[in-house]
């Protein structure tokens, strides 16, 4: 029988070997859990910057060429000058279907921080509230580009939930815009009670915002911008240009708000060709040989300073590509762009320049004509190299906007703003088609598997 | 569950206690020859029945036995041959045996359990045997495309014609949709691995870069090619559920049983056998010839007539058998190879009573038709069976394998460098060879035809792959008690697969691509070093009981399999010329890959022979879990039962008919890492790494899908043994079938795996043996058998009734869509404008899956002579042939420019277009079944002629020779089909469970002729 109780006893132990099937996944590490060390928090709050950015220069080209800021002539992709500009807009495509799956992902990453970041006891309680203010600061961001890109009713905000909960139910525009003000001003608290420092480093682009005093300036003119689109024509909540003012005004220490500060200070997404995981600057090409190219529009209407030379925006922005390039189907450039001119240049987030013309739409807004026509009238020369325009305080409120508008459309020129500005005035309709049949949406449609799954 | 197991274990050791063995008193003597030719049968098994003593025949067919004082019964079984069985009397000494051929197998013991066999006559499944013989007959690149049109059910193709194997093994339909597509492989009780890495070419073609982001588009070989058919003895399959239940959650796609040959007690054994072979490529898709310099300006714009000028402005000048407006056949210059290839094999076999060892050798070396391809694959096979003592018995094996594999640059391609997607683009007046001044003829200039030259590529290229494995299993058989009545044994497998694989890819700068693909950073060197071990070991129990009425064997054991894959990848990009090692480059990414796999399971089986062995009852469980499985510590059962009779004599003509019943059900466990939400840490901004939620979520509740068979049929022996007839109907239904799921992107995620839908297979086998003549100067056996599946989409999860893609690229080239009431293998395309005059309305236009497949084998042997071949026959698969789309888009189709008549163009549906390419574009995205073709084929896989040296004449030459023989064979010499592509055996995303049959720029396929000597001594 020892035989047999030596098998058994083999048996036994082989068996309990086996009893140990918890195998993790080596290749990946599991999404952030309860109680995180700092670097999972670090790597986790890096990660939002990462997701935000995911679908940066992508936003900026589509809006650039709704906008008619430029063209992208692909011969491998014509969907570029077919979809975006005579549509339809394809709701299953990654074009008219885009701003929607990669901001929730973004939003997602964040929500998975926020609801462990009480439990991680290597960090101080204030640097538990920076994270928050970061993380809440990110989502407001990432909201606010599904919001420029749609404008139906249908956008999900409750969304910090498991697969296996109902999903968000859709909100209205207005509601939806109502919520990320409300994740700005939690961010806004969560951040004045954030410390001295976040536990994290965020990088050369947020340089001189990167500490929860300064990042609370980022958090205010993201506000700043928020209000001013809640109070544009196009959802006309008046009382909000106040907000625009205050929030700026709260902004300031950082940004400057001020034409005495470079006019570029602000928050950057950075790239680059070379650094490990990192990704190159899609907007940057070759510009003799770019397809990315500029509408003729911006040539159209471009200044000359008083030396007869152009637009020193322009002139930043565009140059001559050498030969012209079409489309094949009734679209040509000759320009291509240098704004991004190498393939680790930054694409700002938000700058002191945009945050001026804010105020001077706000300004607008209240009926301080003459405050407005200062800002205007300096980013004009500041930015432009163009003369003033004098009259331009008693020049009535329509002619003011128009000019705040010319001056919008240089100064972030190819940052990821026309075809929102045109949208949110109701001004779409002033632009003229190249071509037959060619359509200015107002919105991208919620994306098919969006309404899908909703069945 | 674990402790009730031993427990179990206990009490059956505990009640059964230790018997002694008998006492051996005398020997007996005798001779077994064939009862046909009187030849003497070596390696035949003899033993005393009712106890445990065996002997084996030597060369002559003598043996000598112990046995027990008193009468005895004494049985013979030797493969290939029927038992023999004689009384021998207490006083008598010795006995002869004249053992009668068993050309159909029917004494055969097949698998019915993890540790136990059954007798064909009484197997209640139809497990198809395929013997080391035949497999080995004509040489080929790997064992599986040996086993096409031997089983059926089984539908067995290649995914390209490229040397060294890739081959798919599909039993009995459509098993999953997006699960393991690969049978399991068990090699003398141990799994061996069938993964296949891929060499990482997508790196350079860009191949994951299209419509569907595959990277199984790199022509990868399964692993299972590594095994050398010679050392096989036979293969049993198992094709479904209600056979392989007791193999658990891998099985659901069925077993593929091999056992090797092991060592024959005698004196050594030599057998050695060379082969000389050539490769030759069997079907040219051919060039548009351009009659003129005006159609090739037609085609391809005003420069094109500079080829056809006889100056030094015409790009082809230069090569000394210069000819204006020439027409090349490139095809020829890359696929046009007959190099020598060879196949040494050698084995010895041996042994005492005690120790037996069986040693293979094999070195083997294929030429491919391919410019600088081939396969080579050395191994070394070690058996050794020792006797330890009147109970234990230890079989030990041993397999190293070698393999080097060039495969060239094959299969879909974004980069337009794979050969014959260039070929497509390149028209026949361009000389791409290389010129007296060392420069090759350029695709770029003067006309932009395609990036690469495929005579340049495959010239400079390096796509090597280097495998070296060792496959290692110990059996251990350990007889508890053994009296007339019980028997218990204890029986112990373990053993480890281990491979290294590594992947070496080098494109120098000197390409002409490489500028153009990668500018700024010419030449490009990969490195993919794949590490896969698994090791598995089962213990089994087995009590035999035999009280007189009947036989009940009951069984019982666990298993456990630990898998682990570790793949780490170098590319390396802007290489200085001459310098292909990874850090020579100045862009260099890795990326490491690993899974790791642990799975348990235990089961219990009865198997009960009653009413005269004539009718056996089987029934049994498994119970399995897998940390793949979402809940790892689960345990997901699988129930089988099974019956079968024996009816003897029932009609004329029919000696014995069995009537047989099999229901079983199986898993097919998630795939590596579904269950994981990984987070994606691979990307970083300003240096710092950061982590983000990844699309794709992991699944918490992702179970196995499982399978449910149920097979029946009639197994008839007919005409005193000519005739076998075997007919089975079988119902496979896999239910919880593992899809993706699409979410709403506002969750954060885009899609999900999850368990749902159902599917069902139904099918027809018919298998019929008949030796027509069976004489001592002249056998004739020939075999055929048909066999046909229906598979079925029943639902899908959510009750969908629209359906969804589930694989190939755009649904306007053909894609395959899963929707209820169509068969999972459907294909889809576009069938024109819908009603409103918009594209396209979608439906079905094909079928990866044939209608019906036929075999037919013949073996006639006449004296010293032996012929023997083998047909296969498929019909009604379609192909989708996007290689020819891209010829027609290229311009340069043979029959591009064959000439339409106005009624001809109105009927295919191209008013107005003069030529035939011309119109097949216009159907393009509107019609995809213009490119979706008939892939119904016959092909004579095997065609051998033997011939055996008359005795007198070996011994002049060789005094030792124990035989010698010679012979001419060939490998698919014949194949006939409407296929326009170069083969209908197909598959650009490999071993795939239903995307199968996309036909993208294959490596060609070949035949193959041998002359083979073989000896014995």
């Amino acid at each position: 029988m020892t035989n047999a109780t030596r098998l058994a006893l083999l048996a036994a132990v082989v068996t309990a070997a086996a009893c140990n099937f918890d195998i993790l996944n080596p290749n990946a590490p599991e999404q952030i859990g309860p109680n995180p060390s700092r670097p999972r928090v670090a790597a986790a709050a890096t990660g939002l910057l990462i997701a935000a950015r995911a679908d940066q220069t992508a936003w900026v080209l589509k809006v650039a060429i709704m906008g008619r800021e430029g063209y992208r002539f692909d011969t491998a992709e014509p969907r570029y000058v077919s979809e975006l500009i005579s549509g339809p807009l394809d709701p299953g495509s990654g074009f008219g279907g885009g701003q929607w799956a990669t901001q929730f992902q973004a939003i997602k990453s964040a929500y998975n921080l926020l609801n462990v970041i009480g439990t991680a006891s290597a960090l101080s309680t204030a640097e538990q509230s920076a994270v928050r203010g970061f993380a809440h600061t990110m989502i407001a961001y990432s909201f606010m580009t599904v919001l420029e890109a749609h404008t139906e009713d249908s956008i999900p905000i409750d969304v910090n939930r498991t697969l296996d909960q109902a999903l968000a139910p859709f909100v209205t525009n207005v509601v939806a815009y109502a919520h990320v003000a409300t994740l700005l001003d939690s961010g806004q608290t969560e951040l004045t009670a954030g410390g001295s420092a976040f536990p994290f480093d965020l990088g050369t682009g947020f340089a001189g915002f990167d500490q929860p005093s300064t990042f609370l300036a980022f958090n205010r003119a993201l506000m700043a911008r928020l209000q001013a689109y809640r109070a544009s024509p196009q959802i006309g909540c008046t009382t909000c240009w106040d907000s625009v003012l205050t929030a700026i005004t709260a902004a300031a220490p950082a940004f400057g708000a001020d034409t005495s500060v470079a006019l570029d200070n602000g928050v950057y997404f950075t790239y680059s060709a070379t650094l490990p995981g990192d990704v190159a600057n899609g907007l940057f090409q070759d510009p003799t040989s770019a397809i990315q190219v500029v509408h003729h529009f911006v040539t159209d209407s471009v200044e000359k300073k008083a030396d007869s030379t152009l637009d020193n925006r322009y002139l930043a922005k565009v140059t001559p590509r050498g030969s012209s390039i079409s489309s094949g189907n009734g679209l040509a450039s000759d320009k291509s762009w240098i704004r991004y001119p190498t393939p680790s240049s930054p694409v700002p987030i938000i700058r002191n320049e945009e945050l001026i013309l804010l105020r001077a739409e706000a300004n607008l807004g209240k009926g301080n004509n003459a405050q407005a026509a200062t800002d205007i009238n300096a980013i004009r020369v500041k930015s432009g190299g163009l003369p003033a325009i004098a009259t331009l305080a008693g020049a009535g409120a329509p002619a003011i906007l128009s000019q705040l508008f010319k001056q919008r459309f240089y100064s972030l020129l190819y940052e990821g703003h026309r075809w929102v500005d045109l949208r949110r005035y109701n001004r779409m309709g002033t632009l003229q088609p190249d071509r037959l049949g060619d359509v200015f949406f107002t919105t991208l449609p919620i994306p098919n598997n969006e309404v899908l799954a909703r069945k | 569950v674990v402790h009730r197991i031993t427990l179990l274990a206990s009490a059956l050791l505990v009640c059964v206690g230790v018997a002694d063995g008998w006492a051996q008193q005398r020997t007996i003597t005798g001779r077994v020859t064939n009862a046909l030719s009187g030849g003497p049968v070596a390696g035949a098994t003899v033993s005393i029945v009712g106890t445990a003593t065996v002997a084996a025949t030597n060369d002559r067919g003598e043996f000598t036995v112990s046995a027990p004082a008193g009468s005895v019964t004494v049985a013979v079984r030797a493969i290939g041959y029927k038992r023999g069985q004689a009384s021998v009397a207490a006083g008598q000494s010795s006995v002869n045996f004249a053992l009668e051929q068993d050309v159909f197998n029917l004494e055969a013991i097949v698998v019915s359990g993890q540790a136990t066999g059954i007798e064909r006559r009484n197997a209640p499944n139809a497990v198809a045997t395929v013997s080391g013989a035949e497999l080995a007959r004509v040489a080929a690149p790997s064992v599986e495309i040996m086993l096409a049109g031997r089983v059926p059910g089984a539908i067995i193709q290649t995914n390209s014609g490229a040397p060294g194997g890739g081959v798919q093994v599909a039993l009995r339909g459509t098993t999953s949709v997006f699960g393991a597509a690969t049978p399991l492989y068990v090699v003398d009780g141990v799994i061996v691995s069938d993964v296949a890495i891929a060499n990482n070419q997508e790196v350079i073609s860009a191949s994951n870069k299209g419509s569907n982001p595959s990277p199984l588009q790199q022509d990868q070989i399964n692993r299972v090619a590594d095994l050398n058919p010679d050392d096989i003895a036979d293969v049993e399959i198992l094709k479904g559920a209600s056979a392989s239940a007791i193999y658990g959650s891998k099985a659901s796609n069925g077993v593929v049983v091999i056992t090797t040959h092991r060592g024959q007690l005698g004196a050594p054994r030599f057998s050695i056998r060379q082969r000389f072979g050539v490769f030759d490529l069997a079907h040219e898709l051919g060039s548009r010839v351009f009659k003129d310099s005006n159609e090739a300006v037609a085609a391809f714009g005003a420069a094109a007539a500079a080829f056809f000028r006889n100056n030094s402005t015409n790009p082809n000048w230069g090569q000394p058998d210069f000819v204006p407006g020439q027409a090349f056949d490139h095809e020829k210059e890359l696929s046009g190879g007959h190099n020598l290839s060879t196949e040494t094999a050698l084995n010895v076999s041996g042994g005492d009573a005690n120790t037996r060892y069986y040693v293979g050798g094999l070195i083997k070396d294929d030429e491919g038709i391919e410019l600088n391809t081939g396969y080579k694959r050395q191994s070394l096979r070690l058996n050794l069976d020792q006797h330890v003592s009147s109970r234990f018995n230890i079989n030990f094996s041993s397999d190293l394998v070698h393999s080097r594999g060039a495969r060239g640059l094959n299969n879909n391609d974004n980069n337009g460098v794979s050969y014959y997607m260039a070929l497509q683009f390149i028209p026949s007046f361009l000389d791409l060879r290389q010129k007296p001044d060392s420069s090759w003829g350029s695709t770029l200039s003067p006309i932009n035809f395609i990036q690469s030259n495929p005579l340049q590529t495959a010239t400079l290229m390096i796509n090597d792959e280097d495998v070296w494995r060792y496959l290692g299993g110990v059996q251990a058989t350990y007889e508890l008690y053994n009296a007339e009545r019980h028997n218990v044994r204890l029986i112990g497998n373990g053993g480890a697969d281990w491979f290294g694989q590594k992947n070496t890819l080098y494109f120098p700068p000197e390409l002409q691509f490489m500028p153009v693909i990668q500018p700024g950073k010419p030449g490009a060197s990969l490195l993919t070093n794949g590490d896969n071990l698994n090791t598995n070991y089962n213990l089994n129990l087995v009590h035999t009981y035999r009280p007189g009425r009947l036989v009940a064997t009951t069984s019982a054991g666990f298993q456990e399999e630990d898998y682990d894959l570790n793949i780490g990848r170098i590319v390396s990009k802007n290489l200085p010329p001459g310098l292909s090692n990874v850090n020579a480059g100045t862009d260099v990414s890795v990326n490491q890959r690993r899974e790791s796999v642990r799975d348990f399971g235990f089961y219990g089986q009865e198997e009960l022979l009653l009413r005269d062995e004539r009718l056996l009852l089987t029934f049994g469980a498994r119970a399995d879990r897998s940390s793949n499985n979402g809940d790892q510590h689960k345990y997901y059962w699988y129930p089988k039962a099974a019956a079968s009779y024996r009816l003897l004599s029932p009609l004329g003509g029919v000696e014995e008919a069995k009537l047989r019943v099999a229901f079983g059900q199986t898993g097919n466990r998630p795939n590596y890492g579904q269950r994981f939400t990984e987070g994606d840490a691979t990307q970083g901004i300003g240096g710092l790494p950061g982590l983000i939620v990844p699309g794709i979520a992991g699944s918490p509740d992702i179970k196995p899908e499982r399978q449910t068979e149920v097979e029946g049929g009639v197994d008839a022996i007919l005409w005193g043994g000519r005739g076998t007839l075997e007919l089975t109907l079988y119902q496979k239904s896999v239910s919880d079938l593992l899809l993706p799921h699409t979410l709403a992107p506002s969750t954060g995620f885009t899609s999900q795996f999850l368990n749902g839908g159902k599917l069902r297979n139904r099918g027809i086998e018919l298998a019929l043996g008949y030796a027509p003549l069976n004489r001592p100067d002249f056998q004739w056996v020939s075999r055929a058998s048909f066999w046909m599946n229906r598979s079925r989409v029943m639902e899908l999860p959510g009750g969908d009734t629209t359906g969804f893609r589930v694989g190939g690229f755009g649904c306007s080239d053909g894609c395959f869509f899963l929707k209820p009431g169509q068969s999972a293998t459907a294909i889809f395309g576009n069938k024109g404008l819908d009603q409103n005059g918009l594209c396209c309305v979608l439906g079905k236009i094909g079928d990866a899956s044939p209608d019906f497949k036929l075999a037919w084998t013949n073996e006639v042997t006449h004296g010293a002579w032996n012929f023997s071949m083998l047909w296969d026959l498929q019909h009604g698969a379609n192909v989708i042939n996007l290689t020819k789309l891209l010829y027609d888009l290229g311009q340069v189709t043979q029959d591009y420019a064959n000439p339409l008549s106005a009624a001809e163009a109105t009927a295919r549906g191209c008013p107005g277009v003069p030529v035939l390419g011309a119109c097949r574009l216009t159907q393009y995205g509107l019609y995809t079944g213009t490119y979706t073709e008939r892939a119904s084929y016959l092909k004579m896989r095997e065609v051998t002629l033997t011939w055996t040296l008359p005795p007198g004449v070996v011994g002049h030459l060789w005094a030792g020779a124990r035989d010698v023989r010679l012979s001419l064979s060939g490998r698919n010499l014949i194949v006939i089909t409407p296929y326009t592509g170069m083969d209908p055996e197909v598959s650009n995303f490999g071993n795939q469970p239903v995307q199968r049959n996309i036909d993208v720029a294959p490596y060609p396929r070949s035949r193959s002729f041998w002359f083979t000597i073989s000896a014995g001594f």
